[in-house]
């Protein structure tokens, strides 16, 4: 069985540890870059820099004052530093943590100078990786790998939030569409809606929400779940379908249905009831109550006011199929989320055929258009004062529900 | 002609009208095409709103302009895609970032400025103390060791007017000493030699933004950095000898690996890996380990998608450890299933 590790790293990783590092056969895994140090000897090696190097340590064990040994270490620091090997003067103040007084700190206690600003280089590679302690590192790097993988969590984030922008605002429902994923557009009653559609079984589906309310998409979904059953065949028959057109449907094509055809199909359905109404919901999984006759069910809850599913044409009905939720559906316009119902008697809000016939040619903003009825009458067309209370809400952003 | 049009002459109008309405909403939600509605009607029934959350549902933006402005302006300082922050911009000055390229800029531009004359107003030194050609440094020097005396009088040149001082202490600090002639000195070469001063400051700010950029991401890692630049790990939150981390990173090198960005973890290890000069005897096995380990993690991540094996990794022979006889284990046997039936 594979474990995770290789030899390359079990080497590696003992170069990492204290006990490897000090074998000369395993040897230290890593170090400071060999060029570093490089670069840092060609500097401290340029004949002015040695000499004035030897100037400040010289200068050191109490020669001069502390005041005088500080300003002899910025000489030239807001002219040319690098011939001082001073600190940038202009980094006094933002090396503070590591350059403390805006010259090295006394790293011993004889007040002596350490090697100018490449020794801070030097000191701090040195000492980012350990010392002489490789798990010191390990824990510098750890961190430092951790506050960087959060903060660019929020940093990249940061960025990417253009991308949720384009598509966000007022029209949407905001923030509740982020987090609701986009269902707040339907309805904001999340637990009637669910509750709605946990009695639908398999009634929709959602690879085809196109043809949502279609008679020959109901008729498909039966059979994609069942198969062709005899009522529905006789119903193809009767609405005029060639043989051909059934076998494209069983096997899963909507194309070629005219719509006169569709509609001897949903008139067909008006008269699917009883025991084929029911076989029909057992196949799709649908738990609504179902009447035997064309007429509210004898035996569903006398104190439910749910409506019952008298005819296979119920199905398609929004009002029927989502009985605790229907009135609370919205879409969204233009203008922002819209009621679907305009009531809770399930009126349609008619003005919602602005937005989904190609065939209305006035558009008015639905708002303004409520706005402008709202100050000639207390009762909008279709629209009662208090959904437009909530619509108006919705609007401004100031949900309360 | 829209489904809607066509649906109405199928069905009552008011629902032609409803389902495409109910059509067009439930099409805004993402992926719902890939679910199915039992589970969505599952899910929805306790799904959570902003409900009650006026001044969340009154943003008109995802992130209102002064979050933006804080993240932006707090954490996105670094060097990477977006100012994010590198593995480079927190310990990178280890690995030679920005000095490595930028020092010899440094030694280059001190080396021609020396090799033109430039520098004589230092370095000078005719080999005596009291010459009248000796540059500041030298004449520092020849202070510092008593050269002058303890009360020096310190002969003038082309490059300092000289003078008698109390002590050594004064000749340096004084407004006629020594440490105001070399600024002014040096102010003169950097201003006669404006091109080569330039080129040498721009990369010494640099590795001094280097520098800051590793401090400060390192103190908001919460690493205490003052101390541990100068070694004081007694006094840093760094402690000795800590194994379990260093195993931590041994075990995640393949992944280290695959960081290939610039500035990213592969090209820090590959900098700061003890590898000498590549050769039998050069850095150490250990070193050249952490080099193999990245790039047998960049392996296997190729041998992954082409579907083909490696045997890199070595056997986990605690797969035969016998187990354990005392952990309670219990199955019915056939009797006691056969006792257990009613009949």
């Amino acid at each position: 069985m594979a474990g995770p590790l290789s030899s390359v790293m079990m080497i590696a990783t003992a170069g990492l540890l204290p006990s490897g590092a000090n074998d000369p056969q395993i040897g230290a895994s890593l170090d400071v870059s060999a060029n570093l140090v490089a670069v840092l000897d060609d500097y401290d090696s340029l004949p002015v820099i040695q000499q004035f190097t030897e100037i400040v340590t010289a200068a050191g064990g109490n020669v001069l004052t502390a005041n005088t040994l500080i300003t002899l270490q910025t000489v030239a620091a807001n002219s040319l530093p690098a011939l001082s090997n001073a600190i940038p003067e202009d980094y006094w103040g933002d090396l503070s943590a590591v350059a403390p007084g805006n010259v090295f700190q006394a790293y011993d206690s004889g007040n002596v100078f350490v090697g100018g600003f490449s020794g801070l280089i030097s000191n701090m590679a040195d000492n980012i990786m350990g010392g002489d302690d490789l798990t010191r590192f390990c824990q510098i790097y750890t961190a430092a790998e951790g506050y960087a993988g959060q903060a660019n969590q929020f940093i990249n984030s940061n960025l990417n939030v253009g991308t949720i922008s384009s598509t966000f605002g007022p029209q949407n429902g905001g923030m509740d569409s982020v987090i609701t994923g986009g269902f707040n557009q339907v309805t904001e009653a999340f637990g009637a809606f669910g509750s709605d559609l946990q009695k639908l079984g398999n009634l929709i589906n959602l690879r085809s929400l196109d043809s949502l309310g279609s008679p020959v998409a109901l008729i498909k979904q039966v059979i994609d779940q069942g198969g062709l059953l005899p009522s529905l065949n006789n119903l193809l028959r009767q609405a005029g379908l060639t043989a051909g057109q059934i076998n494209s449907l069983t096997a899963g094509s909507l194309g070629g249905i005219t719509d006169s055809a569709n509609k001897l199909l949903y008139e067909g359905m008006t008269q699917i009831t009883g025991d084929s109404l029911q076989q029909i919901c057992a196949i799709l999984g649908v738990t609504l109550p179902v009447g035997r006759s064309n007429a509210r069910a004898p035996f569903a809850d006398p104190t439910s006011t749910i409506n019952t599913i008298n005819t296979m044409a119920d199905l398609l009905n929004p009002v029927k199929i989502l009985p605790n939720s229907f009135f609370t559906l919205t879409m969204p316009t233009p203008d922002g989320l819209r009621a679907i119902y305009a009531s809770q008697s399930g009126a349609i809000n008619t003005n919602l055929e602005q937005y989904l016939s190609s065939t209305v040619t006035t558009v008015q903003p639905i708002e303004s258009s409520l706005i402008s009825r709202a100050r000639q009458d207390s009762e909008i067309v279709g629209v009662s004062s208090a959904d437009y209370a909530a619509s108006l809400q919705r609007l401004s952003g100031a949900r309360t529900n | 002609m829209s489904e809607y049009d066509r649906l109405k002459k199928v069905i009552p109008p008011d629902q032609a009208l409803a389902n495409q309405a109910l059509s067009r909403s439930l099409r805004q939600v993402k992926r719902i095409t890939e679910s199915q509605l039992p589970a969505i009607a599952n899910a929805l029934s306790v799904m959570e709103s902003n409900s009650n959350l006026g001044q969340i549902n009154a943003l008109d933006t995802p992130l209102p302009p002064s979050v933006a402005n804080f993240w932006a302006n707090t954490f996105a300082t670094g060097t990477g895609a977006g100012n994010a922050i590198t593995v480079s911009d927190t310990v990178g000055i280890a690995a030679g970032v920005n000095v490595n390229d930028q020092m010899p800029i440094v030694v280059l531009g001190i080396q021609s400025l020396a090799d033109a004359g430039q520098l004589i107003s230092l370095t000078a030194n005719a080999g005596n103390a009291m010459s009248n050609t000796n540059g500041i440094y030298t004449q520092m020097q020849y202070c510092l060791a008593n050269a002058y005396g303890a009360a020096p009088t310190i002969p003038a040149t082309p490059y300092f007017a000289g003078g008698s001082f109390a002590n050594i202490d004064a000749a340096f600090s004084a407004a006629n000493g020594l440490i105001p002639a070399a600024n002014t000195a040096i102010t003169s070469i950097t201003s006669v030699n404006s091109d080569t001063a330039g080129n040498v400051n721009a990369a010494w700010e640099t590795m001094a933004a280097q520098i800051q950029l590793n401090q400060d991401n390192l103190i908001a890692a919460g690493v205490d950095i003052g101390n541990i630049v100068i070694g004081d790990w007694a006094n840093s939150n760094i402690a000795n000898n800590q194994q379990s981390v260093a195993l931590s990173i041994g075990t995640r090198l393949h992944s280290i690996g695959l960081d290939i960005s610039q500035g990213g973890a592969s090209q820090f290890f590959t900098s700061v890996a003890n590898v000498g000069n590549g050769s039998a005897t050069g850095g150490s096995v250990a070193g050249q380990a952490v080099v193999a380990s990245l790039r047998e993690g960049r392996n296997i991540k190729l041998f992954n998608a082409t579907g083909l094996g490696i045997d890199s990794q070595l056997s986990d022979v605690n797969a035969n450890t016998p187990v354990a006889n005392n952990l309670s284990q219990a199955q019915y046997s056939a009797t006691q299933a056969r006792a257990n039936i009613i009949i």
